[in-house]
């Protein structure tokens, strides 16, 4: 556009948001509730209120869970970093994504508001919802950890290798330790044939890699 | 400066700084749009769709501000407020006027066909088409943040068919339908739908 109407500001509201570990947790609790109140929303308002809570703890229990190793893998890799600024670089992406899914809760919610009702005639639908939510979190984290590679790469004063190294650890840890925790906080959706609750009474009855491979791959094995 | 004049300018010089003038310019290209679809039906019909088309591609822009607003800016877009504004205004300028551009086209083929399926293909391929005009626009107007821009308009289609679908029906009502259907629907459901829509319905009535 020839009048762009470009005038340069110091940062965008979102950018600015993240620039203090503090703030990153409340960006997390507030945007995380927001996109979590949308994603059970298509179940009924009380999948969304569980969800709302449940999304900001899968977000923050990762974090906390995957701080100490990240320090101390960091500390091995190469990158000798204080405890507190490993934890406020685990809050980056995730902050990251919260403010992305939670960008697209409107969206969210008009889907939940004009798509037909869970029930069991609705299974390819929430099968599909199912992909979108897998797509979405996982298109917002990868977003995410692209500013964690450029906060790395500021730490390791150019290192890029370093930074690689460093990234490419902590992701795989947040990858494995999310996986496991949303498999605990399931569902998040909600099941078309199972009622409503905030934890399934197995949350804690084998976890998801157990499932994958005593279930999913055993499953996909036989159909071929 | 006119309403005319400010599409014009931005047609021309892709100027847009008077984004208030610009949104509703592109209103009433929207309107104008509308007008064409409803001639499908004609009658009531041609009411009906003159607003629910605004409404339809209104909406849609309004769910997915946040967004568009979230993903430039952490893309490393620089844009004030009003800058923001202004690119949206000549987004959805620039839509309308393909939108209008494509009107006498879209009239022609709704006053003269039987196939519901044939002219909802119709107006995908035209929304198809301001999308891809809006999407140079806003890779201008976003400068670094292009491709998420370009991710966001994917966004944008996938809400567009989805409000088509809940504010339907628009182009084709039977008698004593209501003027909102209430059963909820995917757009894949409502799409489905339209394509086993009889063509000699239309002949009947």
């Amino acid at each position: 556009m020839a009048d762009s109407g470009q005038q340069t500001v110091p940062m965008a509201l979102p950018v600015r948001c993240l620039l203090s570990a503090v703030s990153r947790f409340q960006v997390i609790l507030v945007c995380g509730s927001i996109y979590g109140a949308s994603l059970g929303a298509w179940h009924d308002a009380r999948l969304a209120f569980y969800t709302a809570i449940k999304v900001p703890l899968l977000l923050l229990a990762t974090a906390a869970l995957t701080a100490l190793f990240n320090w101390i893998i960091a500390a091995l890799i190469g990158l000798p970093l204080k405890f507190g600024e490993t934890v406020e670089m685990s809050l980056l992406p995730l902050a990251v994504a919260s403010v992305i899914l939670a960008s697209c809760a409107p969206v969210i919610f008009f889907f939940d508001l004009s798509l037909p009702p869970p029930m069991p005639s609705a299974r390819t639908l929430h099968n599909l919802l199912y992909l979108t939510h897998t797509a979405l979190v996982a298109g917002a984290g990868v977003t995410g950890t692209t500013f964690l590679q450029r906060r790395l790469l500021e730490v390791c004063n150019g290192d890029a290798r370093l930074a690689r190294r460093v990234h490419a650890a902590w992701i795989a840890a947040f990858a494995f330790v999310s996986g496991e925790v949303a498999w605990i906080l399931r569902p998040f959706i909600g099941s078309v044939y199972l009622p409503v609750v905030f934890l399934r009474p197995d949350a804690l009855h084998g976890n998801v890699y157990e499932f994958i491979f005593t279930d999913i791959l055993p499953h996909l094995w036989r159909l071929l | 400066m006119t309403l005319f004049a400010a599409l014009d300018d931005l047609l021309r010089n892709r100027n847009t700084n008077r984004p208030f003038l610009l949104f509703f310019g592109a209103i009433l290209c929207y309107v104008a749009y509308g007008m064409a679809a409803g001639f499908f039906q004609g009658g009531a019909q041609i009411g009906v769709a003159l607003i629910k088309v605004p409404l339809i591609l209104l909406g849609s822009l309004a769910l997915c501000i946040p967004s568009l607003y979230v993903f430039t800016a952490l893309s490393g877009t620089q844009l004030d407020a009003r800058g923001f504004a202004k690119a949206l205004a000549g987004f959805a300028g620039i839509a309308g006027l393909i939108l209008i551009a494509l009107m006498p086209v879209i009239w022609l083929f709704s006053v003269s066909t039987l196939s519901l399926g044939f002219v909802v293909w119709l107006h995908i391929f035209a929304w198809l088409t301001a999308l891809a005009f809006g999407r140079q626009f806003l890779m201008s107007a976003f400068g670094a943040a292009s491709r998420a821009a370009g991710l966001w308009l994917v966004l944008m289609l996938l809400v567009s068919l989805q409000m088509t679908t809940y504010l339907r029906p628009v182009l084709w009502r039977d008698a004593g339908q209501p003027l909102f259907a209430r059963e909820k629907l995917s757009f894949f459901s409502h799409l489905d739908e339209v394509m086993k829509w009889e063509p000699t319905k239309r002949a009947m009535h």
